[in-house]
């Protein structure tokens, strides 16, 4: 049984039990209330329920970094800049180093010159035909969700990931 | 004879640690998903694992920042977040261990080599011995590494009674690159 069934199965229960009080209740206007109230209730969790995540192609960045920038923020502190930047809007500017459209989501990645440190985004999928053609090389903002950083073993230098990625921009070179 | 020496030490040290990276395999795309089939179907996924692997010594190593997960629905994200995985508290999962056989894998020959690895898991900030069944594919110089194993969620202190039966399934997909 999955969530959206179970809930009809609720509510259609309810619902049969409030038309069977109707036959022994007498003020029946307190009932139409208790409908009223039964249905908006039901309508509210429903849609708490099916409630999609945001999508992010016209949300207005938190902040705003080049690759490198955000690099060094992550590098110098990462426990302090996961505690400013988690959860917030972040577009960075910079170089796509690789594209991996192998599995679900597409991840984009950029780069540092110098490092193996990079910004991993994982794409929203909603917006392909924006990413689709973007090969390394191709200078983009993109934005997304900042899932944290952290400064990696094996000298893989610092990754900073961005979930639901949108592209906001992209020049080609 | 002092530069001899100097040149020379110098020669060892430097094949000596190229050896061992090139022993090294890695992904920085390495998919995770956490399952709970219940009434909640909890599907939480993520393609942002770090994963590391030595060919010669069979070190295996997995971590994932939690908040990358993401879940179909906002109010089921929100719930993993600050419920389920409490991802604030314990922002990162983690797999240090080692694949026991290594040595049944044949990196220069195609083919699907089945595994194991024993090493300890962080979930949710506690730390758990495991052991969990996989297999390396060597395919035209690619070598990816699949696995698919259960625990059970009151190990890691996990309580929410929303996750069916208490069993996450746990599956890794990656194909990995010389370091």
């Amino acid at each position: 049984m999955n969530g959206d069934s179970s809930l009809l199965y609720l509510f259609t229960f309810t619902l049969y039990l409030f038309i069977a009080l109707m036959k022994f209740i007498k003020k029946k206007y307190i009932l139409w209330a208790g409908l009223a109230i039964l249905l908006a209730a039901g309508g509210y969790a429903y849609y708490e329920f099916m409630r999609g995540n945001p999508h992010l192609k016209n949300a207005k960045a938190d902040y705003t970094f080049e690759v490198v920038e955000i690099m060094n923020v992550f590098e110098q502190d990462a426990a302090l800049a996961n505690k400013k930047f988690m959860d917030k809007i972040i577009a960075v500017t910079g170089k796509v180093s690789k594209t991996d459209s192998n599995g679900n989501p597409a991840i984009i990645f950029m780069q540092h010159p110098d490092k193996m440190s990079s910004i991993k985004c994982s794409m929203d999928s909603i917006y392909k035909n924006d990413y689709k053609n973007i090969q390394p090389g191709t200078t983009v903002t993109i934005k997304g969700i900042c899932a944290g950083g952290e400064v990696l073993d094996f000298g893989l230098g610092t990754d900073v990931t961005l979930k639901r990625c949108a592209v906001e921009n992209k020049i080609l070179h | 004879m002092k530069i001899t020496k100097t040149i020379l030490t110098a020669f060892f040290l430097i094949a000596f640690l190229s050896g061992n990276v090139q022993d090294k395999l890695f992904s920085k795309a390495g998919k995770i998903e956490f399952i709970a089939k219940d009434h909640t179907d909890l599907e939480a996924s993520s393609r942002s694992a770090v994963v590391v692997m030595d060919k010669k010594t069979g070190e295996l190593n997995f971590s994932i920042m939690v908040k990358s997960f993401e879940l179909e629905k906002a109010g089921m994200q929100e719930k993993f977040n600050n419920k389920i995985l409490e991802t604030d508290k314990f922002p990162k999962a983690e797999f240090k261990g080692i694949l026991d056989n290594i040595s049944a894998v044949n990196f220069a020959k195609d083919g699907e080599y089945a595994v194991s690895a024993t090493g300890k898991l962080t979930i949710h900030g506690v730390i758990k011995d495991i052991t969990a069944k996989g297999k390396v594919t060597v395919k035209k110089g690619v070598v990816s590494v699949k696995s698919e194993f259960t625990v059970s969620i009151a190990d890691y202190g996990i309580s929410n009674p929303g996750i069916g039966d208490g069993i996450m399934t746990i599956t890794v997909d990656c194909s990995l690159e010389a370091l």
